[in-house]
């Protein structure tokens, strides 16, 4: 028998958590924000969520075997790529771009710096903006939730830029976009945006398991919701006449807060490792995301905000705890 | 003096680590005692000290007791033979860290004789402090998990160390807690714990004699929480005068130094350091026996009670000669050979697999660990995903990604730099890496090219 004991180093025993059962966890998470996206946005919000996975997994395929690397579609991280991207898009999104976008996600956003864990720079979101600074007409115009009422495609009812939520209440008039929408249409998702962004209550339910299961660290989310909600209560606190600065609440639900918070922010190459770390990064996304959203070009901040926190996670790397026994002289 | 141990204790609670559940089926256990196998191999190494000197050659008959090596090296132990039977022969044979180490092989004559048998001295609490610390030196007790010889941790320091913050100062090291520790390193052990359960008096009298020996004013037990409950071992304890503290066995809070930071809130000096550092000294109940067995009756180490634990068998806590070969422990607990994939010596998290069933048992065995074929975990080479969970779990808040990431890619200087020696190789990292990097190879390998880098220049 000795001629087949396996000899290597200890330990010998592996947590279940693999890189492929965190991706699926993840895909579970993000199912009830799809599926409220389905239901606003119809049929076409289908076909760009699978058109969009579907070029993410193809194109991570084929730099793989460009490449002469193993190909790793099976653990999932490619098809989540090209899921939250979809989930960002409006509903409205040609099919072409969609393809582009996810594969320069896949190609220029992750496999040309390595692939898994080596991207200094979230893919998504350098996939969007890519998307976003070459057809601005195309993928910045969003459009009125329409229920599955109106027939299984939708109907497409394009709003002006300055009929967006975010806009709206960057002229100070909160109450006016809940009046519009409804508070509960609001919480579950019937708002302009993302076919995948826009329901807070489907979103925080993905991120709180996400959370409870130990897939994302608890830091960034807090971080970066408390310094969103702290930045923004300030300001409204200090508008007695309260006309320019919106309720902080208004501030979670509208744009990509939570899609932000719970699943782009939290990527785990691209955010610190460390707590302590995670928390100030979370932080400086909050508190950055209002700065872009009160005083920038851009309507929404968060997605400019992570990539600019992105490039400082090799900074906050650096934050770290003394290691054990480094003493206080001896006693 | 009560008032002075608790000044000392400042529990910090223990975050780091792992929650590896509670402690297995071997917990429940009595210690029982293993036939004498009929050929034992006993190595002429097994502390961390030089290699002792074979004092025996091919064809002598040895009794029980007898040295069969020694050293002047201060942290050798001398060898005592563990069976009376006759020398085959003194050449290499595999030990359990895969090494050829001299070993002594002895065919066993079942004869039982002591060259001088143990016979209890009624004066022993009597005995003159250097008298009790040669006891304990000539008996060979080995700390399991570093290999110090026990006298070397009881006596006081020969000569300063040097620190790197503390260059050129002399220091005496007094010992203001002694702690006795019950916990076991990790869950496939128990038997510290089953001690606690079947010997409390022996310990409580142990530990007045290692009070005595340095100096100690104070003394309490760790004992671990789930034992809290149950209530016949939470009066057992207090017959006696053992102070228990009880505390969660969260992996690995049982090594020693990170249980002198989980009790006292203070941290030895790492790597250079030891509890004692920080007027600390811990003690596993097992060697609190053995301590005082030397006291009391001059008995030698010549066995050592290890946890065996396997797939489709019923786990063992079992006292076995020193120099059993494994094969021998495995058929006696009736594993099934045919379907093991690894032999462990140690637990699963920080044991050695084993590339031969002949290795034998030695005084740093602390379990014998099976596992089938089917139960293996395979590592990746896959690049580190950053995902930062080793950070987390670390004890010695040490950053593995970026050690092992340095060690990967041959950075060996930059991975010292980073604090490399400081790890403790628990393997935490390496159990929740979801990449599945081996990270403690990784660690280990490092360590080696770091220290032929420093001897060659």
């Amino acid at each position: 028998m000795s001629d087949k004991l396996s000899v290597t180093f200890s330990p010998h025993l592996q947590d279940r958590a693999s890189i492929s059962s965190l991706t699926y966890l993840t895909l579970a998470a993000l199912g009830p924000a799809i599926l409220v996206g389905l239901y606003f946005f119809g049929l076409r919000a289908l076909i760009i969520f699978a058109l969009s996975a579907a070029t993410a997994v193809a194109a991570e395929a084929l730099m793989q075997k460009v490449m002469g690397r193993e190909i790793t579609i099976r653990d999932g991280t490619a098809a989540l790529t090209g899921l939250l991207l979809a989930m960002l898009l409006p509903a409205g999104t040609p099919w072409w771009a969609v393809m582009v976008g996810s594969a320069v996600a896949i190609f220029l956003g992750k496999q040309l710096f390595g692939g898994l864990g080596c991207n200094p720079f979230n893919a998504v979101i350098v996939g969007w903006v890519v998307m976003q600074l070459s057809w601005p007409n195309a993928v910045g115009i969003f459009y009125e939730p329409v229920s599955l009422s109106e027939g299984l495609w939708g109907k497409l009812y394009p709003l002006d830029p300055s009929e967006m939520p975010l806009a709206i209440m960057a002229f100070g008039d909160a109450a006016g976009v809940t009046d519009m929408y409804g508070l509960w249409p609001s919480l579950i998702g019937g708002i302009p945006g993302g076919i995948g962004s826009t329901s807070v209550i489907a979103l925080a339910l993905g991120g709180l398991f996400l959370i409870i299961r130990r897939v994302i660290p608890w830091q960034i989310p807090v971080g970066f919701l408390g310094g969103l909600l702290i930045f923004a209560l300030i300001f409204w606190l200090t508008d007695t006449a309260g006309e320019t600065y919106a309720n902080p609440l208004h501030h979670l639900i509208f744009g990509y807060t939570l899609i932000g918070a719970f699943f782009l922010a939290p990527d785990q190459a691209t955010s610190p490792y460390t707590g302590f770390g995670a928390l100030l990064y979370g932080l400086g996304v909050g508190v950055l995301t209002m700065i872009i959203r009160y005083w920038g070009a851009y309507q929404d901040g968060v997605l400019f905000a992570i990539l600019f926190l992105n490039a400082l996670t090799p900074t906050l790397d650096r934050i770290r705890f003394k290691s054990y026994g480094r003493v206080k002289a001896a006693v | 003096m009560a008032a002075k141990v608790e000044q000392l204790i400042k529990p910090k609670k223990f975050r780091r680590g792992l929650d590896l559940g509670p402690p297995g089926a071997v917990a429940a256990q009595p210690i029982e005692d293993m036939p004498l196998p009929p050929r034992l191999y006993v190595p002429l190494k097994q502390h961390r000290g030089a290699l002792c000197e074979s004092k025996v050659s091919p064809g002598d008959q040895v009794k029980i007791g007898q040295i069969l090596g020694e050293s002047a090296d201060p942290e050798a132990a001398p060898i005592h033979a563990p069976v009376s039977g006759r020398v085959i022969s003194v050449a290499d044979h595999p030990d359990p860290f895969g090494r050829m180490t001299l070993t002594v092989t002895i065919e066993n004559d079942g004869a039982e004789e002591w060259l001088e048998p143990p016979s209890p001295d009624p004066q022993f609490q009597q005995k003159k402090l250097s008298a009790m610390m040669r006891a304990v030196r000539l008996a060979g007790w080995v700390v399991p998990r570093s290999g110090r010889p026990v006298y070397t941790m009881l006596a006081p320091p020969e000569r300063p160390r040097s620190y790197i913050f503390l260059v050129g100062i002399p220091q005496i090291k007094p010992v203001r807690l002694l702690v006795v520790s019950t916990l076991d390193l990790e869950p496939t052990l128990a038997v510290n714990r089953r001690l606690l359960i079947e010997a409390p008096e022996e310990i409580n009298l142990g530990v007045e004699m290692i009070k005595k020996m340095v100096g100690a004013k104070d003394s309490l037990t760790v004992v671990d929480q789930s034992l809290n409950r149950n209530a016949s071992t939470q009066t057992a304890p207090a017959g006696t005068d053992l102070k228990p503290v009880y505390l969660k066995n969260r992996y690995p809070v049982a090594w020693p130094e990170l249980l002198t930071t989980a009790l006292t809130g203070l941290e030895v000096p790492w790597p250079e350091g030891e509890p004692r550092d920080v007027g600390v000294l811990i003690l596993e109940a097992d060697t609190v026996l053995g301590v005082l067995e030397a006291i009391q009756s001059g008995r030698p180490q010549i066995d050592r009670i290890i946890s065996v634990t396997g797939p489709e068998m019923t786990p063992r806590n079992l006292r076995v000669r020193i120099g059993t070969p494994f094969k021998d422990i495995i058929s006696f607990v009736g594993g099934d050979l045919s379907s093991v994939g690894k032999i462990i010596v140690g637990g699963l998290m920080s044991g050695y697999a084993q590339y031969t069933d002949l290795a034998p048992v030695t005084k740093e065995t602390l379990a014998v660990t099976l596992m089938a074929d089917d139960e293996l975990v395979a590592f990746s080479e896959h690049i580190c995903i950053k995902c930062g969970r080793c950070v987390g779990v670390c004890p010695m808040r040490l950053l593995p990604n970026v050690i092992t990431n340095f060690c990967e890619f041959g950075h060996f200087a930059d991975a010292a730099e980073a604090e490399l020696f400081k790890c403790i190789e628990c393997g935490c990292c390496a159990y929740v890496c979801p990449a599945k990097r081996p990270l403690v190879h990784y660690i280990k390998h490092g360590k080696a090219e770091v220290t032929a880098m420093r001897t060659a220049t």
